[in-house]
């Protein structure tokens, strides 16, 4: 019967907003899959997770069980462990998680719990997005039903296994979305992220073995718990299994957020699942999997939605939530959006990402306010590999190279008319970012602090 | 410390190299004098990958053509790893990287006060950015006055984050941090206000630009270039931290670290950077003084004061003259006072209980049981006790090393993962708060409990009764049952089990440490610390690591040279005088060692009184015959530091310009005086033979036992490179020719230093100085401080050449093999009258020392000065009420607001130690009186 459902993250969620109750989520096999991954014992539960070769869904797509296995054996090695969801939703266009935890939060409640047992941890957080309010509401209050009907706490349903939940929501910052900066800004340090190595599985948390894994990997578990491997390996299309919620932005008809099939066309996804473009719009290009990702375009609409796939194009699946440029919209100034973003959002521990960022923004609003020098594109492509990969502390530089680099390749006639014609062919107001000016403020600032 | 390191061959540019297996790619290449430029990585602080500023191509082996680039701080070097510091694709991100730091820097180099020094200027000109393409505006940030001794210019910051992660992580402070992120981070405090670390002065040197400078030298501002410097020892505690002085025309314009890889390292404690200021005082005794009986005070120079005082030596008969040497005094002026008198007339300037503790202590280190460690080996520590010392107010900058020793636990766990001692953040976030034990017995806290697994607050007998406890404990096996079993014996107090938890601490490490000192005055706590130190030992089966705090800079000098005679010896010898005698006391004041109504009896025995001092002081009012006393900024001598290391300070300024002549060669032009006028004894005579100071250093080896190898301590007057002398000031000095232009046309000569191989001036050798008679590190391309890696062996290890100085322990001369044995402490009865309390002096560290006291960055810094007492004592005194107390010894009392303090241990009253505190450091502790003010009632009539 169940082994039907063709969207088991998305399955209980409800249309009209309200929240998945713990009795609602037990009618199925709610809190089953748990009662199952306790039975097997973690060995054989890390195994499964393994076989199902679950990829993580925050972006790297790194499997989850590989993940738990580099931590140290706990037999070997007592002491505290950590596994840590990474709830910080901020890639820009991204909304998944935030429907999962709105919708379903129980799910992740036990997701997490599983994941918590296989690594053998002790405590579990949950680190939340700062704007997501109503998930932290239901989030809290999933938690408390779970602890008082013995899913968490102390020897969950007999099986003498441990498992202290907490919910720590965020102060706001992108890079805590990086699980090293999570863990710094856990612990009340600033949210920058550490050296690897030692990873966090190594030395995480307080020092000791972590684990963080994202919201919509963890909701997967319960599911490939109690339905087993074949059926997860099943449920996708390509060479990458289970299903994946893929999400639209820009000017389509229908923007929102669908679970399918891992490995679904881009084309299926825009077109029949987003209903196509608005009228008078045309699609240009498509961001695959958030804004830090490069922008493919309308030549890449058969590929199929895998971390496979979309990297041999160039690319990254990311989080799977695209963000799409339409013909009436400047690839230059959507780029010194993104730009903006990110020069906000850096860190400020390594100078490529700190300044690099900044004179890149500086840059692109030369170019919008009609200030552009020929020199400029070629001054853009070398920033973008300044601040590439292996160049900087940690992926948040390189990552916001992504969307400037691709449009410098697909979209360089754009930038090239706003030079020639010292002025944005889009109408562009000078001194526009299309977003706010709040750089402008940054350049000659009083700030103290 | 000298087991042979494992290496590993690295290929830089081409060439093979030996360095270091473990370490980190930079520091290899530093190490190999490569240029790599860097910002983040300091060679104490480690990497953390933020700058860089430090890429390097590595290749995966000579096949490999294309190569990867790599942070060189955060690499660790590999058997046969390739390496090319100048690939095309490294030194354009390089390049890059300087572009974006200095788009917001401000192009204000020539009024900033790193100019000249400044490694970023240095690292761009290396990096080869020249043209600026950032066409957007630099950001501005308000600047936060930091107090008397740093001044702030964030413009200028790079974010290299060094500054926060030498004060916060590396010295311990809270309160700079790092706000904001970012482009608009911000380091500062979270208001304006005094930087509170003792170590805060680093930060000028370990920020690689203009935000942190020297405010002191910024008061009266010269470039580096244009000043001159010369290799000294701080004068302001017993550690002997190596510093350069720098002057500009007859001024002292500031001080820096002087790296030494064994005892300072990079970094000194504020007092020794800011206390200088006492050099430029107003107040110094800038002439000599005579009065003549029944006249009045006049006036002189050097010679007619030199003659008035041989006329004495006639008049009196040179035995009937007496001396008194000082602790704060060379050994050489010591000397030299002493071979004016005579051993027999020579006293030396402590009092009776220091120079028994200083005796003692210098019997327990000549023991071959014993090994006391340098403050680099301190570092190595897993587990330290002090006993009876705030090493922060006593010897902040071991207290800076004895943190560093808290660490080991956190390298030992980090190495077992494989993380090396380097990968700085790492090795923090894996060990968090777990620390190797630091143990703190004391009778007030100090600013290093925070870091101690165990302290406890005792009153100073306790202190040693505690110590031997923890030491029976350890001999019986070191079990808790052995704790137990002492304690139901009741030979433990009921501190018993404390002891046992102490022990089995000490006991777990395999390298323990044991500092005690002298400041608290407890002869039996030397003893205890010692036989504390000797049964970890016996238990570890290797030399026991002992180390003492002594009180002033040249203590052990003093007592090596005569560790019999004291004060109370010279008040004994007065007293039985049957002539008319005369006192010689040179840089001290009495009223340092005696109370003021002995003191006032000590001189009036005297006939005549001499004073030789920098400062006027109640011994000099009293003094017939005041000269005026060279600072150790003006003349060359040795100093014996806390570990028995001598080490030679040379003059930083010219005679010519300060009108000042050298202690010992006044002496030795008095003993010539007093020669001619009939004085014949072999020591007045060979003094007054001593023309220049290798003559007298020749003497001191002739003189034997701890000084027979005192030539080795630096290098001769005779020494040249290539025959050149080593020029005090830079290759760049500039305005010679115009500094008197308003005078006179023509150019003043040059000073000659005979008695040094420096010059003042800039002609000699830039190249090849020996580490002893270094006054700047420069070399091309690297202007300030961080060019310290071209002169070391490799990185944090030994200067080119070796440490300079000469370890006196090691002499053989000194070493004995008998056991030790030692005295068992007598406890005597505690207070019980209702009025009176035992009062401990407590160190001060920016009030503390006679001459630092004098510098006004300092004193604006020195906390207000309180008597301090736990809550449980005030309310079993009925002091909970009292605003002021008074406390009274003998006929002095000093009155004191009274703080509440749990961290006092009950049943004493806790004194400062300030400079010019009515009861003296000396006197304590000691039974006083207390009265008490009740708090004045608010809301009344006014």
């Amino acid at each position: 019967m169940s082994s039907s459902i063709k969207t088991p993250l998305s399955n209980r969620i409800k249309a009209d907003g309200s929240v998945t109750t713990l009795e609602e989520y037990q009618v199925e096999y709610g809190y089953q899959g748990l009662k199952k991954a306790l039975d097997m014992g973690s060995n054989d539960l890390l195994n499964l997770v393994k076989d199902a070769n679950l990829k993580g869904r925050g972006g790297a797509g790194f499997s989850a069980g590989l993940k738990w296995s580099f931590m140290p054996p706990a037999e070997t090695n007592p002491g505290p462990r950590y596994l840590i969801c990474n709830a910080d939703e901020m890639e820009p266009g991204t909304f998944k998680d935030r429907w999962l935890m709105e919708g379903d939060p129980h799910q992740l409640v036990e997701g997490l719990a599983i994941a918590a047992y296989a690594a053998q941890a002790q405590t579990a957080y949950i680190f939340l997005r700062a704007d997501y309010d109503l998930c932290a509401e239901r989030l809290e209050a999933a938690i408390t039903e779970a602890c008082q009907a013995g899913f968490l706490g102390k020897d969950i349903m007999g099986s003498g296994y441990n498992l202290d939940m907490y919910l720590h929501t965020s102060a706001g910052r992108y890079i805590c979305g990086e699980e090293t900066a999570l863990i710094n800004s856990l612990e009340g340090r600033r949210a920058i992220p550490r050296a690897k190595p030692p990873f966090p599985q190594v030395s995480g948390l307080f020092g000791k073995p972590t684990a963080v894994n994202n919201v919509e990997t963890l909701c997967n578990l319960p599911h490939i718990v109690h339905h087993g491997v074949e059926w997860f390996a099943d449920l996708g299309i390509g060479e990458d299994n289970g299903t994946k919620l893929y999400g639209v932005s820009g000017r389509v008809k229908n923007p929102a957020c669908w679970e399918l099939p891992i490995g679904t066309t881009v084309r299926e996804i825009i077109e029949v699942h987003a209903g196509g473009m608005q009228d008078g719009v045309k699609l240009r290009g498509f961001l695959p999997g958030g804004g830090s990702t490069d922008f493919l375009t309308t030549e890449h609409l058969d590929l199929a939605m895998d971390f496979g796939t979309i990297a041999k194009a160039g690319s990254r699946m990311g989080t799977g939530t695209m963000i799409l440029l339409d013909d009436k919209t400047c690839p230059v100034g959507m780029v010194l959006n993104l730009i903006e973003f990110f020069a906000q959002e850096s860190c400020g521990w390594c100078t490529p990402c700190r300044n690099g960022l900044p004179f890149i923004r500086q840059v692109l609003q030369d170019m919008e306010n009609g200030l552009g020098k020929t020199e400029d594109l070629d001054r853009l492509l070398e920033l973008c590999g300044y601040i590439g990969i292996g160049n900087t502390h940690c992926a948040l530089a390189p990552g916001a190279a992504e969307p400037l680099q691709s449009a410098l390749k697909y979209f360089r006639e754009d930038f090239e008319s706003h030079v020639k014609n010292q002025c944005c062919p889009f109408g562009n107001e000078k001194g526009s970012g299309k977003a706010d000016h709040s750089h402008a403020a940054h350049t000659h600032s009083h700030e103290t602090a | 410390m000298s087991t042979q390191k494992q290496k590993v061959t690295i290929n830089v540019n081409g060439k093979d190299y030996q360095v270091n297996a473990g370490d980190n790619l930079l520091a290899a290449c530093l190490g190999l004098k490569k240029d790599v430029p860097y910002f983040c990585w300091h060679p104490s602080l480690g990497s953390v990958g933020s700058c860089r500023q430090c890429a390097v191509q590595v290749y995966r082996d000579t096949d490999d053509a294309k190569g990867r680039m790599a942070m060189s701080c955060m690499t660790q070097v590999a058997e046969g790893m390739v390496v090319s510091l100048d690939a095309e694709q490294t030194t354009k991100f390089r390049e890059q990287n300087i572009e974006m730091m200095m788009s917001n820097h401000p192009h204000d180099c020539p009024v900033c006060e790193e100019g000249g020094e400044c490694h970023l200027q240095d690292m761009t000109i290396q990096s080869g950015h020249t043209t600026r393409n950032y066409t957007g505006t630099k950001k501005t940030y308000e600047n936060q006055n930091l107090g008397p001794c740093l001044g702030h210019e964030m413009n200028r910051c790079i974010a290299c984050y060094r500054c926060v992660r030498f004060y916060d992580e590396y010295a311990g402070g809270d309160d700079l941090v790092v706000l904001g992120s970012r482009e608009n981070v911000y380091f500062g405090r979270h208001e304006e206000g005094t930087l509170e670390s003792p170590f805060s002065g680093n930060l000028a040197e370990v920020c690689p630009t203009g935000v942190f400078t020297d405010k002191t030298l910024a008061d009266s501002y010269t470039r580096k270039w244009d000043l001159q410097a010369a290799p000294s020892i701080c004068g302001q505690c017993s550690l002997g931290c190596n510093v350069t002085p720098a002057e500009r025309d007859g001024r002292v314009k500031r001080i820096t670290n002087r790296y030494h890889g064994q005892v300072n390292g990079y970094f000194i404690c504020d007092r020794g950077r800011y206390g200088y200021a006492y050099n430029n005082s107003d107040e110094r005794l800038d002439k000599c003084q005579v009065t003549p009986e029944g006249g009045t005070a006049t006036e002189c120079n050097y010679s007619e004061a030199l003659d008035y005082v041989s006329q004495i030596f006639a008049e009196l008969g040179a035995d009937n003259v007496l001396a008194l040497g000082s602790p704060r005094a060379s050994v050489e002026e010591n000397f030299a006072l002493r071979s004016l008198v005579g051993k027999s007339n020579f006293f030396a300037g402590i009092t009776e209980t220091q120079q028994q503790m200083q005796s003692r202590i210098i019997e327990i280190l000549s023991n071959d049981a014993v090994q006391t460690p340098s403050m680099k080996q301190m570092e190595s520590a897993d587990a330290v006790i002090i006993l009876g010392e705030d090493l922060m107010q006593s010897a902040p900058r071991m207290a800076l090393a004895v943190r560093q020793a808290s660490r080991n636990e956190g390298f030992a766990q980090a190495a077992a993962i494989g993380v090396q001692r380097w990968q700085d953040d790492s090795v923090r976030i894996l060990a968090q708060d777990q620390r190797s034990p630091i143990i703190s017995i004391n009778s007030t806290g100090s600013e290093l409990d925070s870091i101690c697994a165990h302290a406890m607050q005792l009153d100073p007998e306790a202190v040693t009764c505690f110590t031997q406890a923890v030491t029976k404990i350890i001999n019986a096996g070191g079990t808790e049952d052995a704790g137990s079993s002492l304690s139901a014996e009741g030979s433990l107090s009921a501190e018993g089990s404390e002891a046992a938890v102490v022990a089995k601490l000490l006991l777990s490490a395999k390298r323990p440490l044991v500092i005690s000192g002298t400041s608290s005055n407890q002869p039996d706590l030397v003893d205890a610390a010692a036989e504390l130190s000797i049964a970890l030992a016996n238990a570890q089966s290797e030399k026991a690591w002992l180390s003492y705090v002594l009180d002033a800079s040249n203590s052990m000098g003093l007592s090596l040279l005569d560790g019999k005679s004291n004060v109370s010896a010279l008040q004994e010898r007065l007293n039985s005088a049957s002539k008319p005698t005369a006192l010689v006391v040179m840089q001290q004041d009495l009223d340092n060692l005696l109370d003021p109504t002995a003191a006032k009896a000590l001189t009036d025995q005297c006939t005549h009184l001499i004073a030789i001092d920098q400062f006027a002081s109640s011994t000099s009012a009293a003094a017939d015959v005041i000269i005026s006393a060279a600072s150790m900024m003006e003349t060359e001598g040795t100093l014996v530091n806390n570990e028995g290391r001598s080490q030679r300070y040379f003059s930083v300024l010219a005679s010519s310009n300060t009108n000042k002549v050298d202690n010992w060669r006044l002496l030795s032009q008095l003993a010539a005086l007093v020669k001619s006028n009939g004085g014949d004894s072999e020591s007045i005579t060979q003094l007054a033979d001593c023309k220049v100071y290798d003559d007298l250093v020749k003497l001191l080896c002739d003189a034997g036992g701890a000084f027979c190898d005192w030539e080795t301590v630096a290098p001769d007057s005779n020494f040249r490179v290539a025959g050149m002398k080593i020029p005090r000031q830079s290759h760049r000095f500039s305005g010679r020719t115009s500094l008197y232009a308003d005078e006179k046309v023509s150019e003043n000569k040059q000073p000659v230093d005979e008695d040094s191989a420096l010059s003042f001036s800039m002609e000699g050798s830039p190249v090849h100085r020996p580490a002893a008679l270094n006054p700047l590190v420069w070399t091309p391309g690297w202007n300030s401080n961080e060019a310290i890696n071209k002169f070391q062996e490799e990185i944090n290890g030994p200067l080119l050449g070796g440490d300079p100085g000469l370890l006196l322990f090691e002499n053989p001369e000194l070493s004995s093999s008998t056991a030790l044995s030692f005295s068992v402490g007598n406890t005597s009865e505690p207070a019980s009258a209702q009025n009176t309390l035992t009062a401990v002096s407590h160190a001060r560290l920016f009030d503390g020392e006679a001459l630092s006291a004098r510098s006004s960055a300092l004193r604006q810094r020195a906390p207000r000065p309180t008597a301090r007492i736990n809550p449980e004592t005030a309310k079993q005194l009925n002091l909970d009420n009292a605003q002021i107390v008074t406390a009274s010894l003998g006929e002095q009392s000093c009155s004191l607001p009274l703080i509440q303090d749990s961290d006092v241990a009950e049943g004493i009253l806790v004194l400062p130690a300030q400079v010019d505190a009515h009861i003296g450091a000396h006197q304590l502790p000691a039974q006083v009186t207390i009265t008490a003010e009740p708090t004045i009632e608010t809301g009344g009539t006014v």
